[in-house]
Order: C-alpha cells, then sequence, then structure tokens
C-alpha cells in the first residue's frame, strides 16, 4: 500500500453503490416542509421572518431596560412590603398545593405501580389517569378553576395540587416498580395482605424518595405559583399582571427579581435537602 | 436501605417511628401555616365545587363540537401551536449548537471557554418562558410570532446543556485513534464527535417539541399565539360547551405529539 | 530473524527516555532501544510496567519526560504540531477496545486513516478522491471483510472491528505499526488469528511492528524479538529464542504460571487475510 504496492489494483477496484438513505431523505424533507409551513404569513402560518425581528429588536430592548432601576428613575421600594406580601402567598400557595397534592399521591401512587396494584385493570385505569393528568399544562387548568372558584389563591392551590399529584404519583409509582421485592415477599409468606404489604415493605423503602420527590414538586410549584396569578389564581402574579398591563415597568422588574431571588434561595436549600435524603 | 435507624431491625421490616413522626409534625404545621390568611370558607368551597361540577358538565357532556373546524376553531388554534412549537424547537436546536459546543469541557485544553459557555447557558435558562413571551409581545406585537420567539430563545438553555454534556460524554478512545492518525482537532470533531452525537441531539430536538407544545398552548393565554388565546377568549365570554371542545383537544394534540416523539425517538437510539 | 538482515539504518531510536507522571509514578526509567524497518517486536511485562507507555511514546500520544526518540533520524519529541500530524500519519495504531467511531461506517472508519494525507477541507465535507476511497476499499478486502463496507461499525463482532482496525492503520500506508494489545477483549481462536494477520502484514509491507502482550507465549510463538519491562526498565531485549524460565522470572519477578498463557489454539481458521499476490477474494 504506497509504492510498495502495485498502483493498478487499487485503480481497478470497483466503488460499490452506498445504500441510499432513504429514511433520511423523508425524514429531512418532512421537517423542512413543516417549517417551511409554520413560517408562512398568516392565515397559514405564524409570520416568522427575521426582518421583524430586527425592527422590533430596539423596542425589546426597551421593555428589558426599563425593567431595571436607573439613578433618575429608581425602584418602587415602597412598593416592596405589598411584593413581599404577596410572594409570600405564593408561598403559601405552593406549599399547600405540594402537601395535599403529595399526600393524594402516597396512596395513589401505590394503586399505580405494577407490584402492588390490585390486578392489571386497576394499574391501566391508574396510569391512565396520572397520563391524563400530566397532559394538562397547569396554567389552562389554573385558568379554568379560576372561573369556577373565583379569582384568589384557592383555584392556585387546586390547580397545583392537581399538578402536584400528576408529577409525584408518577415519579413515586415508577420508583416503587424498582423495589426490593424481598421485604414484600417475606409478608406475603406471613399472611399479611396488600395494604400491610404497601406499609411495611415498600413505604419505609421509598419513604426517601418521597420526600425527595415532594421538594421537587415544591420547587416547580413556587415558579408556578409565581406566574399562575397572572391568570387570576392568586399571589404575586396578579400584581404582575396588573403592572404590566398598567406599564409600570419598574415595579414589573422588581417584581421579577423578587421572584428570581425567592426561587433562587428555594433552589438552594431544597437541592442540598434533595441530595442528602437519597 | 435508610431507614434502620440503628434499632437493630432488619431495614424494612418496620417503618421507623421516630422520623415518621417528626416530619408528619413538620408537615402539619407548615400546612396551618400555608393555609392561614387564605380565606376560605367552608361554603366556598362547596360552592366551587358544586360550579366547578356546572362546569364540567357543560364541558365534557355538552361540547359544542362545531366549534372543531370552524373558521378561527379548534383547529385553527391547534394548527398554530404546533407551528409555534415546531418553529421554535427548531430555532432552539440550531442555535444551540454553536452554545453547546462552546461549553463542552472536552474540547478545549483551557477550562476558561467552556466555563463562560456554561454561565450563558444558565442566564439564558433563569428566564421563564412566560416573561419572554410578554417582552416579546411588547416589542413585536401579540399574536404566533412572539410565541415563537419566546419558546425559541427560552429553549436554546436546556438544549445547549443537553448538548454539551453530550459531548463531553463521548467515547475518548475512538477521539484518541483518530488523533494518532494525525487527524487535526478540527477533523477529530467532525468524524468522531459529530458523527456520535448527532442522532442523539436529534432525540433532544424531539424530546424538547413535546415540552414545546405544552408550553406553545399555554403562552397563548398571556397573547402570544395559538390554542391558549382561543381558551381565554372563549372563558371571557363564559362559552364552557366551547371550552370542552378546546380543552379536549388541548390534550388529544398533546398526547399525539407524545406517541410520536416517542416513537421517532426509540428509533433513533 | 534480525541477524541475517544486511545492516540496515534503525528506524526507530529512543535514548534515554522517561516518563514521570503528575503523581509522581515512574512509568519508564530511562530507556534506550533501537529497531530497524520490518521487525515485529513484542513487549511483555506485568500491567504497570510501562508497556503501554512505551508504545504510546512512539506517537507522542503519552510525552516523555526526558531523553529522545528518532524516527527515521528526526527528533519528534521537538515536533510542533502540524509536524507530529505528519508524523502520526506514518504510524499506524491498534487498540485493545478497536476505538472505531461507532455510529460511522466501516468503510468511513478506515477513511479516516486517509485524514492525514487530505486537505482538511476536503475531508471535513466529506469529499474523499476517488483513489483514496478505492485505497480504503482495498484495505477492507485485504483483511478479508469488504462486503462490510456500509455497515455501521458497531455492528459487528470484536474480532471484525479490529480487524476494520487493521484495515484504518493500512490506509494510512504507515512505516509503523502500534498494537496496543490488541487481542486482548478477543477469544483465542479470534485472537490468534488477528496475530497471525499482523505478522503476515509486518513481512509484506516491511512494517515495523510493536505488539504489547499480556500472555507470554503467544508473544513466544509470533514475536521475532521480544523486549520485557519490568518498573519501566528493560530487563530483556532479544530473540525469542533467548527468552527462558529465568529471563521469564526476571520481567515478572515470579514464576510462570498457567494464566500467563493463553493456550495453544485447537481450531485454526484460515486466515482472512489474504497475502498480497491475490487481487480478489
Amino acid at each position: 500500500m504506497s509504492a510498495r504496492t502495485a498502483r493498478p489494483e487499487v485503480a481497478e477496484t470497483e466503488i460499490p453503490r452506498p445504500p441510499f438513505p432513504w429514511q433520511g431523505w423523508i425524514a429531512a424533507v418532512a421537517v423542512v416542509g413543516l417549517l417551511w409551513w409554520s413560517s408562512m404569513p398568516p392565515p397559514i402560518g405564524t409570520g416568522f421572518n427575521l426582518r421583524e425581528v430586527v425592527e422590533g429588536w430596539p423596542q425589546m430592548q426597551v421593555f428589558f431596560q426599563r425593567l431595571f432601576p436607573t439613578p433618575d428613575r429608581p425602584w418602587p421600594l415602597d412598593y416592596l412590603p405589598q411584593i413581599v406580601n404577596r410572594m409570600t402567598e405564593t408561598l403559601k400557595i405552593a406549599t399547600a398545593a405540594s402537601i395535599f397534592g403529595a399526600v393524594f399521591a402516597l396512596p395513589f401512587a401505590m394503586l399505580a405501580a405494577r407490584n402492588l396494584a390490585a390486578g392489571r385493570i386497576v394499574y391501566g385505569f391508574g396510569r391512565g389517569l396520572l397520563n391524563l393528568i400530566r397532559t394538562i399544562p397547569d396554567l389552562v387548568l389554573a385558568a379554568l378553576l379560576a372561573s369556577a372558584f373565583g379569582i384568589g389563591p384557592l383555584p392556585g392551590v387546586l390547580a397545583l395540587t392537581i399538578f402536584t399529584f400528576g408529577v409525584v404519583a408518577k415519579l413515586l409509582s415508577d420508583t416503587i416498580e424498582t423495589v426490593d421485592p424481598g421485604p414484600q415477599e417475606a409478608i406475603t409468606a406471613a399472611g399479611g395482605n396488600r395494604i400491610q404489604q404497601a406499609l411495611f415493605a415498600v413505604f419505609p423503602q421509598v419513604a426517601p424518595d418521597f420526600v425527595a420527590y415532594s421538594l421537587y414538586a415544591f420547587e416547580v410549584n413556587i415558579r408556578a405559583a409565581a406566574f399562575l396569578g397572572y391568570v387570576g389564581a392568586g399571589g404575586i402574579g396578579m400584581i404582575l399582571n396588573r403592572d404590566v398591563k398598567f406599564f409600570n415597568y419598574g415595579r414589573v422588574g422588581l417584581i421579577i427579581t423578587t421572584i428570581f431571588v425567592t426561587v433562587l434561595i428555594i433552589d438552594t436549600v431544597s437541592t442540598t435537602i434533595r441530595r442528602r435524603l437519597v | 436501605m435508610s431507614t434502620d435507624h440503628g434499632q437493630g431491625l432488619p431495614p424494612g421490616a418496620r417503618p421507623a417511628y421516630g422520623v415518621a413522626i417528626g416530619y408528619a409534625v413538620l408537615t402539619v404545621a407548615a400546612l396551618a401555616w400555608s393555609l392561614s390568611g387564605i380565606e376560605v370558607s367552608p361554603e366556598r368551597i362547596m360552592r366551587g365545587f358544586g360550579q366547578a361540577g356546572h362546569l364540567l358538565t357543560m364541558m365534557f357532556l355538552q361540547p359544542d363540537w362545531s366549534y372543531v373546524a370552524k373558521e378561527d376553531g379548534l383547529l385553527e388554534g391547534l394548527r398554530q401551536s404546533v407551528q409555534i412549537a415546531a418553529l421554535g424547537t427548531a430555532i432552539a436546536a440550531v442555535l444551540a449548537i454553536p452554545f453547546g459546543v462552546l461549553a463542552a469541557r472536552n474540547l478545549y485544553p483551557l477550562p476558561i471557554a467552556p466555563l463562560i459557555g456554561k454561565q450563558l447557558l444558565n442566564l439564558i435558562r433563569t428566564f421563564p418562558e412566560l416573561l419572554l413571551a410578554i417582552a416579546f409581545i411588547k416589542g413585536i406585537g401579540p399574536g404566533a410570532f412572539a410565541g415563537v420567539l419566546a419558546i425559541g430563545i427560552h429553549s436554546i438553555g436546556m438544549m445547549g446543556k443537553l448538548y454539551a454534556e453530550r459531548i463531553e460524554t463521548t467515547d475518548k478512545g475512538a477521539l484518541e485513534s483518530l488523533r494518532a492518525a494525525g487527524a487535526s482537532p478540527l477533523e477529530v470533531f467532525v468524524f468522531g464527535i459529530v458523527p456520535e452525537v448527532l442522532p442523539d441531539f436529534l432525540s433532544f430536538t424531539l424530546y424538547r417539541f413535546d415540552l414545546n407544545i405544552r408550553s406553545a398552548t399555554v403562552l397563548g393565554i398571556v397573547g402570544a399565539g395559538g390554542i391558549g388565546e382561543k381558551l381565554v377568549f372563549q372563558q371571557m365570554s363564559s362559552n364552557w360547551h366551547t371550552i370542552g371542545v378546546i380543552v379536549m383537544g388541548i390534550i388529544v394534540t398533546i398526547l399525539l405529539v407524545d406517541f410520536i416523539s416517542g416513537k421517532l425517538r426509540a428509533k433513533l437510539a | 530473524m534480525p541477524s541475517e538482515r544486511p545492516s540496515v539504518e534503525p528506524l526507530v531510536v529512543l535514548e534515554n527516555v522517561s516518563k514521570r507522571y503528575p503523581n509522581g509514578h515512574l512509568a519508564l526509567d530511562r530507556v534506550s532501544l533501537s529497531f530497524r524497518p520490518g521487525e515485529f517486536v513484542v513487549i511483555v511485562g506485568l500491567s504497570g510496567a510501562g508497556k503501554s507507555t512505551l508504545i504510546r511514546c512512539l506517537n507522542r500520544l503519552v510525552e516523555p519526560t526526558e531523553g529522545r526518540i528518532l524516527i527515521a533520524g528526526e527528533d519528534i519529541t521537538r515536533f510542533g504540531d502540524a509536524d507530529l500530524r505528519r508524523q502520526r500519519a506514518k504510524i499506524g495504531m491498534i487498540f485493545q477496545n478497536y476505538n472505531l467511531v461507532r455510529r460511522s461506517s466501516v468503510l468511513r472508519n478506515v477513511l479516516a486513516g486517509r485524514l492525514a494525507h487530505l486537505p482538511t477541507w476536503r475531508t471535513v465535507m466529506g469529499w474523499f478522491p476517488k483513489d483514496d476511497i478505492r485505497l480504503a476499499l482495498r484495505c477492507l478486502q485485504r483483511v478479508g471483510i469488504p462486503e462490510k463496507a456500509y455497515q455501521r461499525a458497531d455492528t459487528l463482532s470484536g474480532g471484525q472491528q479490529q480487524r476494520v482496525a487493521i484495515a484504518r492503520a493500512l490506509a494510512q500506508e504507515p512505516m509503523i505499526l502500534l498494537a496496543d494489545e490488541p487481542v486482548a477483549s478477543l477469544d483465542p481462536p479470534t485472537a490468534h488469528q488477528v496475530l497471525r494477520d499482523l505478522k503476515l502484514l509486518s513481512r509484506e509491507e516491511n512494517l515495523l511492528t510493536f505488539v504489547n502482550l499480556h500472555f507470554v507465549d503467544m508473544a513466544m510463538e509470533y514475536a521475532d524479538r521480544i523486549i520485557g519491562l519490568r518498573a519501566g526498565k528493560v530487563v530483556f531485549d532479544g530473540p525469542t529464542t533467548g527468552m527462558t524460565e529465568s529471563t521469564f522470572e526476571e520481567i515478572y519477578n515470579r514464576r510462570i504460571r498457567p494464566d500467563d498463557l493463553r493456550g495453544a489454539v485447537d481450531d485454526r481458521s484460515p486466515t482472512p487475510l489474504l497475502p498480497e499476490t491475490i487481487v480478489v477474494r
């Protein structure tokens, strides 16, 4: 292979045809078609085009700039107590929802786990219901509940309870299915029924995970609760909505910063606790 | 198993009562605090549930099917949401590549570039989609376009992080053998890293699309186009029969996208 | 046998080469060796004795901390990036874990051997000249698996993947071949096949070949020359006929044991490697 090799042999070698990548091309055409269709002007598509982005950019910059304080337009710090008040309300919403959701999720997760469910029908129903619940975006749920229960923290708590229920139950039932079957067998052998199995064999094994998942749901709920208020479900989102509507950007900036800081603190604390649990 | 607190019992045989009681007390206290100040009376809850039941009946037992095919109806709204999610995801999938490459530790001798890259990604990820949507609505006006940008920019954060992590876990042996054959760093990247990570990048994109469908429906509520806008509109007029159709439409769409996305990702693995 | 060759300039010379790792471990201790073209050298020794370090110094995948390494008269320890890549193009290397790009096709893996011979803009765009593609296919034919050209590399068996790796090394048109424990992941019959192939290639292409082996009997069966390393020092350097039980003890610091021997091969399937005289399988 080099000057040492007889080159004519190389030149005579036939290059076989590579297989035509049908699937790749079909997929590529489909994707490009989808994107092309999506960017067409309304009413066919979304009307996406770069020119408008460039044109609108300065206005967005103005929006972001107005959020931050400047020497001659400082943040309205006298507004802070109201913000803290509302933020606390948001925290309460998140806490209540997390606790309720987790408490309801616990027994349900036992139902929806293959190794504890009272039969395939129950298991299928449990899983199906969970999937359904997890499909509904929480904001949509909150908007609808606000119509039913009136504006305020109550629909927020309900919406997030359902959401927490969905998340924790799914995570927990997945964990339950991976549990060591030994203790369960021991209890069955000793004549225990499913409930006793759940209490004495399964629960102790998954208890730390349960707490960890609940904390995770809490982390998510804080963010969600902060913005659920935007659709009327109580908490800081409500004054955010109002201030955005009335162009009080100074206040908006202050609110958003408060939310960020709170979320950051809670995230850090919660993640640390979760790491030490699992 | 972590619940054997030195009581000499085989793990998992009995619940650890001390810890359990501690948790219970903590939880009850938190619950009490959280419910304080929320003015809630039993009648209000009862009335609310009654109202909710009434609404649910109107929504799901008497849905207004004519809304499905109506001009500016369900299909129209869902179409918009799908398009918003598709465009947003595509934009993010492409724009996240340079970020991901910048943030991958194994591509650089010095850790300064990946550090900057990772911090940039974190910065992007701190902006929630809702906020971005509001910002873009103020900038270029309400509608689907704003939704596309909001989803697109926000998704860059998560996808960039996934990209970087995937690049970092490429099989080092293959890269070493390419270097041993005399390949330049660019060639090592093109021949060793790209073929390995590309199918996974596509998988991430599909996953993100799945999540973005949900976001696209939600962002409409604040005015960024799609079925969410229709939902708010109907809600203002309290057309619960129509709202029921909308909610069902959303659920079906999300389940469909879940299914397709899952199947495609299985093929890519 | 080396003693029969007419006097030839050494191709690879190590002068007092040492490697001390940052944690203080001295992997190579003032090693001085010289090798002629076409030799088939097997390096043996305990794990950690420096076999892998020695081989990787030859293409500077590991940087020696002291000493010089001369290849065709040039001191490669002084090479900059571009020169180093040029030099590496002439040295083929195969690894214990094959180190193929798993998701790429076999042909693309073999073509990687041509990377250093072609301008970057061509390779990055994937525009390999037809002659290079033919060369790659020819290498695949030579190792006996031309029909696998378009299959994904990870769909092949271990032995086949190693042969793809050999084909890739051959595609470089190298003067030197490095093999770092090439058969450790293969079952005995396949392992023997691979070693036979390597030896045949070394003869036909006049390739100076270095092979790290764990198993003493395999070393004795295939090597022309054996280098025994212990704690970074060369404790044996000579033809296989010079190996006795006492030299073994020197290298391994203990008496020979059954698990140092791979064992003879019962079923010797014919080698898939084609001698150069046969054009097509």
